[in-house]
């Protein structure tokens, strides 16, 4: 029990919650809630009336192709079989309608697997403090320390995978029913579209259980893995083993089709164990020494065989054999560290404090892992925006100040076109009452008509906008210009999701990087060292700051940059150089600046936000003398004023909004 | 010259440091006193890492608080935790805690080889601290203490949890590098001061009780320092009246060494006094 209460103490609980607020944002700003995930409305209501045709289809052409015997070898036949039968026993299940997108949106979230292995993994680390410390033998000595030691880490493991899945997944399921609901979970899992070839009898409330209990057998095979390799190489390879096996599988699991020769090693996976809902697409057997095998089945059976096998062997690992360490490329290593010592850089203090800030803490390296999030997730797409393409030219036509000679103008076109459309209906009407009908002078005028009013609409919002910005002018005095709105639409008002993601990743990366800049200092007890020295208090003082100022900065521009540059990129920004009311949206601003100065007003104002959130959180992890939690204290402040922002309808303690505010 | 004058530090009404009064001039001075004396905490109020209650510490007749970073460029100081970046090779320490001292680059790394040499860690420059052993790490700490040539060298418990060999080395380190300045070395171990200590600070409850050379305080305790010979059993025996003892097997048998101001006629008085019997008769209880 106490080594449960090691493990699963407040350093544990501060990373944990960290990992739940970071899967909790990037849920909510990185999730694709309003785009069209699944099908909704007639769509939906057609795909639940063609399923049962779609099942006597599959089940006819099955019984057809057994009783042609085009089959060569017995797996084919058998697994044919196996799917007719498995067809043939859903058909007459009822599809029902539903809500569907909160489903399917957390059923394609898989950021919640990932920070789940992640947290596993430092679990492990923690499993291994007395290997970092030089414990190992003084445990190993004791009577409870071999077998029994183990087997409780081993139980610490499956309750750290409980804990990961309870508290990761159920954070994201709970976001998912209160923002869009979970709907009919005892409707046939067939009910979503996406499982129509879904060769399973289960309800989705039974599916999402299977998915769990699968991912907390997952996180634990990953996890004990780790472990026993960790207990048994040196720390190079046990740390870089694990990691490239992680990746290669990934790899695997990613890159090679459903239908390959190979999906062996696509499905014989440790991430196919993770996101086991790969089993439930589509009917899914293989061949094991001639026989057809399920291979959800197969996938479960050979999970408990490698646990067992696992488990026994790390029983006579800990139990009965000496510890090893294996020293592997030790001495080259230690070669290029000589000579690296040799021609190693001079720094001055300020130099130190940012190599230790943002090289050794790894601050560069969270913002540029941040970056790549926020670019790959802002370029998936192309900005849609609905322009009307008279309306553009028309932008195009009168671009420039609104003055007079503007408005006469304007005027003036309007009267033409609204003369024009009344010529045409009056035209019309007369063809009409005629006792000959000209089917073809009438289409024409209709046509002239119809391209008149399309001209219109187009004409119309940039004339409203022409007179509202001369009647703006004649008030103020400023000098106001007709500029093209769209691209600066997108950016202030309708592009909320890409800010809020920006600003949601930007506090993230401010509150792991800069949140334990004056702990690690306690964390390594070096305070007493700095304080004492010549510069020391300068450090602390003066270029800690100065340095967690010039990161927030350096993250906002970046994080904040790339919507910016997407929508430059895409659209372009018209007339940067006139005076900022000229947009219809900025109307009220008070002051007498530019687009562009008003643009640099509003990063000027978003960069102070940063670093004023950043200052705090460097100031508050200083009371923790540990980084993580620092970090996870930090956390756990800001998700109560979020809360509190968030039960009060107020913007003002929110600190993801006050990141992204527009001036 | 280091003055101190009156210097408490009350935590309540528990005085971690009571009224210490001393003049420091070059020299090697040994803080002795059992664990919770005071002696971190003194150190700690003459590196103005902790805030004094009362009293006065003067540098060449300036307070050091009005002297501020000027007072930290002259001091070196090893902390008793052995505070280091583990992820930092020994070089690179090294080169931080210089430019912490306001070292130029050329300078610094100059130091640096030749700290390391001093310390027998030259060819481990370039290894990571965090596998470093325990006496590797504290000569690190030393050679880092002596960058920029300190006036002040403030040593607390240097030696804790080194090998016997290991603490000679560094016992022989901090003697080589303790001309013409002033070094306080604060130890609960008498015989890292036994050699190499001018004078020695005896604490004890957060005062000073004898500020004396080793010489002097051996002499003070002429007569009453006395031996018992005699069976396992016998010596047991006198250890419950004399629990500070030190019990010693000779290949005369057993001797139960006590200091004490009276001892009985069964003790024989002893000439070849040790800093340790002083230590000893200081100590608490008989």
């Amino acid at each position: 029990m106490k080594e449960f209460s090691r493990v699963f103490g407040r350093k544990n609980w501060c990373i944990l919650l960290l990992l739940c607020f970071m899967n909790i944002g990037v849920f909510f700003f990185c999730a694709d809630a309003g785009k069209d995930i699944t099908l909704t409305g007639e769509q939906q209501q057609a795909y639940l009336e063609e399923y049962p045709q779609f099942l006597d289809r599959t089940v006819e052409q099955g019984q057809k192709m057994i009783s042609l015997g085009l089959f060569q070898s017995g797996f084919s036949r058998e697994q044919m079989q196996r799917i007719t039968g498995m067809y043939q026993s859903l058909q007459g299940i009822s599809v029902l309608p539903g809500d569907n997108r909160g489903l399917v949106l957390w059923l394609q979230y898989r950021v919640g697997d990932v920070l789940l292995l992640f947290y596993m993994g430092c679990l492990v680390y923690d499993l291994q403090a007395e290997r970092r410390k030089g414990l190992q033998y003084m445990v190993r000595s004791t009577a409870g320390g071999r077998g029994k030691l183990f087997f409780t880490r081993s139980l610490v493991l499956l309750a750290g995978s409980l804990q990961g899945v309870f508290f990761l997944h159920g954070s994201s399921l709970l976001c998912t029913k209160l923002t869009m609901g979970l709907e009919g979970l005892d409707r046939t899992l067939q009910s979503l579209p996406e499982f129509m070839r879904c060769p399973y009898q289960l309800t989705i409330g039974q599916f999402i259980g299977q998915l769990l209990l699968l991912k907390i057998a997952g996180a634990f095979l990953a996890a004990f893995l780790f472990y026993l390799m960790l207990g048994s190489f040196s720390k190079a390879l046990a740390y870089g083993l694990p990691l490239f096996a992680v990746c290669l599988e990934a790899a695997l699991f990613l890159l090679i089709p459903g239908v390959s020769s190979l999906r062996v090693l696509k499905y014989a996976n440790l991430w196919a164990v993770v996101f086991s809902d790969c089993f439930c697409y589509d009917a899914l057997f293989f061949s094991l020494f001639g026989h057809c095998v399920d291979a959800l089945f197969l996938i479960g059976v050979m999970t408990a065989v490698i646990l067992s096998a696992a488990l026994v062997a790390g029983a006579i690992l800990h139990s009965c054999c000496y510890t090893k360490e294996f020293h592997v490329g030790e001495k080259l290593l230690d070669r290029i560290y000589a000579v690296k010592e040799r021609f190693a850089l001079s720094r001055t203090l300020f130099g130190w404090e940012f190599y230790k800030l943002y090289l050794r803490q790894g601050a560069l390296l969270l913002l540029a892992a941040a970056v790549a999030v926020q670019i790959g997730l802002s370029f998936r797409y192309e900005y849609y925006y609905p322009i009307n393409a008279m309306e553009k030219l028309y932008y195009l036509k009168y671009q420039g100040e609104i003055d007079e000679a503007c408005i006469e103008k304007a005027d003036r076109e309007l009267q033409i076109l609204k003369n024009a459309e009344q010529r045409y209906r009056n035209i019309m009407e007369e063809l009409s009452k005629q006792e000959v009908f000209h089917a073809e002078h009438y289409g024409e005028a209709e046509g002239k008509l119809w391209e008149n009013l399309e001209t219109q609409k187009g004409f119309l919002p940039v004339y409203e906008e022409i007179q509202a910005g001369y009647e703006y002018a004649q008030k103020t005095g400023r000098s106001v210009w007709l500029v093209e709105p769209f691209s600066y639409d997108l950016l202030i008002n309708r592009d909320e999701q890409t800010r809020n993601r920006a600003s949601f990743l930007e506090f993230l990366v401010i509150l792991t990087a800069v949140g334990g800049v004056y702990a690690l200092e306690k964390q390594n007890r070096m305070s007493g060292t700095i304080r004492t020295s010549y510069l020391g208090r300068r450090a602390m003082l003066l270029y800690k700051p100065i340095l967690v100022v010039g990161f927030c900065c350096l993250t906002c521009l970046l994080l904040h940059g790339v919507q910016l540059f997407h929508i430059s990129e895409s659209m372009g920004f018209p007339n940067l150089t006139v005076a900022v009311q000229s947009l219809t949206i900025l109307r009220d601003f008070p002051l007498d600046v530019t687009i562009s100065g008003y643009l640099m007003l509003t990063f000027l104002y978003r960069m102070l936000a940063a670093s004023v959130l950043g200052l705090l959180i460097a100031m508050f992890g200083s009371l923790w003398k540990d980084r993580f939690m620092a970090m996870g204290a930090g956390a756990a402040v800001l998700i109560v004023l979020f809360a509190v922002s968030l039960l009060g309808e107020t913007n003002l303690l929110n600190p993801i909004y006050l990141l992204g505010k527009w001036c | 010259m280091l003055e101190v004058r009156d210097l408490s530090k009350a935590y309540g009404d528990l005085y971690a440091v009571d009224h210490v009064s001393l003049t420091l001039e070059k020299g090697v001075y040994g803080i002795l006193g059992a664990n919770g004396a005071g002696k971190s905490t003194f150190l700690n109020l003459l590196t103005d890492n902790l805030k004094r209650t009362t009293g006065e510490i003067l540098y060449d007749g300036t307070e050091i608080l009005k002297m501020g970073a000027a007072f930290r460029k002259e001091i070196g100081y090893t902390p008793q935790l052995q505070g280091m970046y583990e992820d930092f090779t020994a070089g690179q320490f090294m080169r931080y805690i210089g430019a912490l001292k306001g070292m130029r680059g050329r300078s610094c790394r100059k130091q640096t080889g030749e700290l390391l040499e001093l310390v027998g860690l030259a060819k481990h420059a370039h290894r990571r601290l965090g596998t470093f052993s325990g006496g590797m790490k504290q000569r690190v700490l030393l050679a880092a203490a002596m960058l920029d040539d300190p006036e002040i060298l403030i040593l607390d418990e240097p030696t804790a949890g080194l090998d016997p060999e290991e603490r000679i080395r560094l016992r022989n380190h901090i003697a080589a590098l303790s001309k013409d300045r002033i070094v306080l070395l604060a130890t609960h171990v008498v015989s890292d001061i036994e050699c190499i200590a001018e004078k020695v600070i005896l604490m004890k409850h957060g005062k000073v009780i004898r500020f004396a050379s080793p010489l002097e305080l051996m002499t003070e305790l002429e007569g009453k320092v006395g031996e018992f010979h005699g069976s396992f059993e016998e010596v047991q025996k006198w250890k419950e009246i004399y629990p500070k003892g030190e019990v010693i097997r000779r290949s005369t048998g057993y001797v139960l060494r006590v200091a004490a101001e009276e001892l009985p006629e069964e003790f024989v008085r002893v000439n070849d006094l040790t800093l340790e019997d002083v230590y000893l008769f200081y100590a608490e209880g008989r």
